[in-house]
């Protein structure tokens, strides 16, 4: 299991006043896949080819957060969608922590088990 | 005059051939996937608790600070904290226990699980309750554990 929290930009310290949105093992597995090996969306490449201990945790900068919305902007319209309900709430729970991370001019800290 | 059947069939035959190959290569090139990875599991019994300081700081860090937090943050117990060898034996229990399973995961780890007879910690995805269920993640079988901790993968 993995949490994504909105983090402060300068200190990379946790938003706690935004709940995290997690990522289950069972979503990790199934994207894997499609997400790994994907050169048109590197950052959701290196967030999703390690899970668990610290090689799981990342933080990116503002920067990267905005890069990554476009990421999964495109992803999702030009994918197909998952198989499992559960992936694809946690897709939209996603895309909605990375476009609030992204109008707040804020981080992503992502934490693994 | 008419050509003969099989002479117009041919080209059509070929032209629809090709239109499918292309179509597979565009395929291909717009659904990437992953190279397949997924390694041949070792028996639970054949593993070596290799912990690393750097892996033990995770652990210690993420699973035997503070309380645990529901969906959140899963902690063990003492008798698994406190120290490096505490954790050896967390991982050394597990990988002895006969229901102890392994299953191999797309990046090439291998989740190794097993039920205890008592308490292993308090479970983040079941509102912090009591499990006996616990976890060693390795880098890959058998060699070297990259975390640990209380409940399934």
């Amino acid at each position: 299991m993995r949490d994504i929290w909105i983090s402060d930009p300068d200190t990379g310290r946790r938003d706690r006043t935004v709940e995290p949105v997690g990522l289950s093992s069972a979503v990790w597995r199934e994207l894997y896949p499609i997400l790994v090996g994907d050169a048109q969306r590197p950052l959701l490449h290196r967030l999703w080819r390690y899970h668990w201990g610290a090689e799981g945790d990342a933080d990116l900068t503002p920067a990267e957060v905005r890069d990554l919305a476009q990421e999964i902007t495109t992803f999702r319209i030009g994918s197909p969608s998952p198989a499992s309900a559960e992936a694809e709430a946690f897709l939209d729970a996603f895309a909605h922590q990375i476009a609030r991370a992204a109008e707040a001019g804020a981080g992503l800290r992502i934490l693994a088990d | 005059m008419s050509r003969p059947t099989h002479r117009r069939f041919l080209p059509r035959f070929f032209a629809t051939a090709l239109c499918l190959a292309a179509l597979g290569a565009l395929t291909a090139c717009t659904t990437p996937r992953a190279p397949s990875t997924t390694p041949e599991v070792a028996a639970c019994s054949t593993a070596f608790c290799n912990i690393t300081d750097e892996r033990w700081a995770h652990i210690n860090e993420r699973h035997c600070q503070g309380t645990c937090s529901a969906n959140n943050k899963s902690i063990f117990v003492p008798a698994y904290c406190g120290s490096k060898a505490n954790a050896v034996t967390f991982c050394q229990d597990l990988m002895n226990r006969p229901n102890c399973t392994g299953t191999a995961q797309p990046n090439n780890r291998v989740a190794y699980s097993a039920t205890f007879t008592g308490k292993v910690g308090d479970n983040r995805n079941d509102h912090c309750a009591d499990t006996t269920r616990g976890t060693v993640i390795y880098e890959t079988t058998t060699s070297k554990v990259i975390t640990q901790f209380p409940g399934d993968p």
